[in-house]
Formats: structure tokens, sequence, C-alpha cells
């Protein structure tokens, strides 16, 4: 009597153990993972620029706060892995910095001109846009973005309007892929402060502008 | 056992013969002036200037060697030296060499680099080469074969003096080693040629020989050697 029950145990627990694996397998195919991949957008301290005593406004669009960059990898792995780029909130703080430093004041404004007539000393508002992203699709150890820059007079007239692309590439070793992607992101947004920062007055219109503005721009590019 | 202590002996015999030194040569060097008292320097690495890598280790190396030399060297970390100049010293905006006196002609830079005292940026390059001869096979008999080559490690320093404004002077070191590895069934014989930590070490050597004012020995080295004896 007793051997029945010594074959019936272990047949039952290699069963639900088997049920297991298949359940926890079949659960994981469609979904994989999504991580998020973590930026900081902190440029070194006092950039060596000199600020127009001018104030400006900036207007971070609902789209552009929220922005969001996903790519799927699945170079090592069966199931697909998303990766999470938050580029708006860095892009946020990226511009709020690079802005910092290249002009006395500035404001945000919560639409684009033309400004209420309350908000005469405000210069010109400046909108900042992504309009393109790519990420290196082996291992996420280059990442391009580019922006787009719009300059706007308090009457609503476009002053200028530029692209600024920045690259970066990681050479981190033996880090998490996520790790990897954040470190290329931050390059490519101090790429993009050192060309906004080295020259936003360089283009005639800009520079037009702010002259006309009272502001005689003093920064100068080596 | 006395076949086992044969193959030793066979086995060392071989590694004696093909043990090789390391030699350097010195291709260019003039113009440096000696670093006064307070004055520090920063290295850069190359790769960082051009925006193809963030690798510091060959620049790491020297300034471990450079150090060893003269420990009470002031050095300024790249790091935060980058960061001060923020954003003139990135790969976009940097100036080729000959126009430094361009990159501190802004005010603010000049302004920033005297508040560091800092007399010499010193740029630091680096390649190593292989000739290989030989052959490998691997298979079910074990490993057979024989390879044997040289490897070279070529660094150069090219050194901006803040004070003195003009064509940057150039420290220039090589260092070759042989290497050789040979297998029946099993390897029997490995010898590396490691050639990058010695041209580093004799980099930063001479460099800190000449930042403290050993010109002259320097051009003396010039004219005995123009090309390079390789030392074993």
């Amino acid at each position: 009597m007793l051997p029945k029950v010594s074959h019936w145990y272990p047949t039952m627990r290699l069963k639900r153990v088997g049920i297991f694996l298949a359940a926890l397998a079949l659960s994981s195919l469609p979904g994989g993972c999504t991580y998020t991949v973590p930026i900081d957008p902190t440029l070194p301290r006092r950039p060596l620029v000199e600020r127009l005593p001018v104030m400006v406004g900036v207007h971070y669009s609902e789209d552009f706060r929220s922005f969001e960059y996903r790519t799927r990898y699945d170079l090592y792995s069966p199931f697909d892995h998303t990766y999470r780029f938050p580029l708006g909130a860095a892009s946020v703080a990226l511009f709020d910095q690079i802005l910092a430093s290249l002009f006395e004041e500035v404001k945000p404004v919560d639409h684009l001109p033309p400004l209420s007539p309350k908000k005469p000393e405000i210069s010109a508002v400046i909108q900042p846009k992504i309009s393109a992203v790519s990420a290196e699709k082996l291992d996420l150890r280059s990442v391009t973005i580019e922006y787009e820059i719009g300059i706007y007079a308090p009457d609503g007239a476009k002053v200028a309007s530029w692209k600024v692309e920045g690259f970066g590439r990681s050479d981190m070793e033996l880090s998490l892929i996520k790790t990897i992607a954040g470190d290329a992101t931050q390059k490519a947004m101090r790429d993009v402060g050192t060309r906004v920062l080295s020259s936003f007055f360089q283009d005639p219109d800009v520079k037009a502008w702010f002259d006309k503005a009272g502001a005689t721009s003093r920064t100068r590019a080596p | 056992m006395k076949n086992a202590i044969a193959i030793a002996l066979i086995a060392l015999t071989v590694s004696a013969g093909c043990t090789t030194g390391v030699g350097v040569i010195e291709r260019e060097i003039e113009g440096l002036s000696k670093l006064a008292q307070g004055e520090s320097i920063t290295l850069l690495p190359d790769q960082w200037l051009q925006g193809t890598s963030d690798d510091s280790n060959l620049a790491e190396c020297v300034l471990d060697a450079m150090q060893s030399n003269a420990p009470g060297l002031r050095y300024i970390p790249h790091q935060k030296f980058r960061d001060t100049l923020f954003p003139w010293l990135e790969p976009e905006t940097l100036p080729p060499n000959s126009q430094l006196e361009e990159l501190l002609k802004n005010p603010l830079v000049a302004d920033a680099v005297r508040k560091l005292d800092l007399r010499y940026i010193i740029i630091i390059k680096g390649n190593t080469v292989e000739e290989g001869k030989g052959a490998v096979l691997f298979g079910q008999a074990g490993i057979w074969g024989a390879l044997w080559g040289k490897r070279k490690s070529r660094m150069a320093a090219t050194l901006w003096d803040l004070k003195k404004i003009g064509p940057a002077p150039s420290v220039d070191v090589e260092a070759q080693g042989r290497y050789a590895f040979a297998s029946a069934i099993l390897p029997v014989l490995f010898i590396p040629a490691v050639t990058e930590g010695p041209a580093c070490r004799e980099l930063g050597e001479r460099l800190v020989r000449y930042l403290k004012g050993d010109s002259v020995l320097a051009a003396e080295s010039i004219e005995s050697s123009p090309v390079s004896p390789e030392t074993e």
C-alpha cells in the first residue's frame, strides 16, 4: 500500500513545478520589461559666457515637458525590453541652465506671444522643441538629440528659428544598459549646451534682435 | 620526471631567448620653460578633445608617473579643468593648437585660467601597433602552433605654455617589445609584451625632468640618439 503514495507524491510535485515554470515563461513572453534611463542634464556651474542684461520669457509646451523617447532592445534576450528616456523633464532642466547663463533674467510664460501689455519688460520669448531623437540599436551606447529653438518677439512675430543637434557616446564598461544609455544622453545634452552657449548670438537675426532690444551682445566666441 | 625537467629547461631556454626589453625613442623636444613654484599643469587626453572617446587611461598613467617622480607637482584634474572652461574646451568649440591665443583672448577664459595658476596644458596622445607571425590551430588534439611578433606603443605629449603663446613643443616616446607564444597540445611558452606601461612611465619621467628645467639634458639626448636604440 505504501509504495503507491511514494510514487504519486514526486510525480505531482514535478507536474506542479512544470506548470509553474510554463506559466512564468508565458507571462514573460508578451510583456518583457520597461526600464527608465536615468538622465542627469546638469551642466558645469557658471559657464564662461557673459549674460545679456535683458529679460526673456521661456515657453515649455506640455508636449515638450512630457516628451519621452522609447526604444526596444532585444539583442541578448528572447524577450523585448523597452527603454524609456524621460527627455522632457531633463530638457526643461537643461534649457533652464542654458538660458540662465545667457540672460540676466528668465521668466516662464504659459503661452507663446503675443504677450499681455503687462509684461513689456520681456524682450523675447524662447521656445525649445525636441525635433528628433535616436539611439544606437546595438547597445544604446550612442544617443543623438535634435532640438529646434524658436525665438519670438513680444508681439508674436518670429525672430529666428534654428536646429541644434547634440551627440553623446558612452565609453562605460560593465554597466547596465540603462546606465550606459543615460551616460550617452547626458553627453548629448552637454553637447547641446555647448553648441547653444557658444553660438547663440552668432545668428545674425538673433544678434540684430537683441541689439535692437537695447542690449549689446558681449558674448564672445573664442 | 626526467622528461618533465627536460621540457621545463627547454621552455626556460626558449623564454630567455625571446625576452625583450623596452626601448625608448625621443623624437623631439624644444622650447620648454621651467615650471615656477606655485604653477600647475593639467593633462588632457587627445581622444577627449577630438570627441572620439572618453578614455583617459593614458593620461592617468602619465600623470601617475609624473607624480611619483615629482610628488609636489601641482595638478588640476582634467575633468575639473574642462568643467571650469565650459563651454570652450569641448570637441565642438576647442580651437586647434595654433589658435590657443584666440581661446585666451576671451577675457572670461583668461580670467579662469589665471585663477588656476595654470602654466601648461599637456595633451597626451598614444597608440599601440602589433606585427605578428605564425599560426595556432585548436582541435581535439590540443593547441598546436606558435605566434611571435613585435609590439610598439608610441606616446606623445604636446605642451601648451600659457605664458608663452606660440608653437607648442612636443615630446614623443616609443616603447617596443617582442611577444611569443608556443603550444604543443598545451601552451608551453607565453611571453607577453607590455609596452604601454613603460612608454607612459618614460614619458612621465621625461616631462618631469623638462618641467624642472633639465632642458640641457634633453638637448643632449636628442643629439646622441635621434633614432631609437632598442634596449634589451
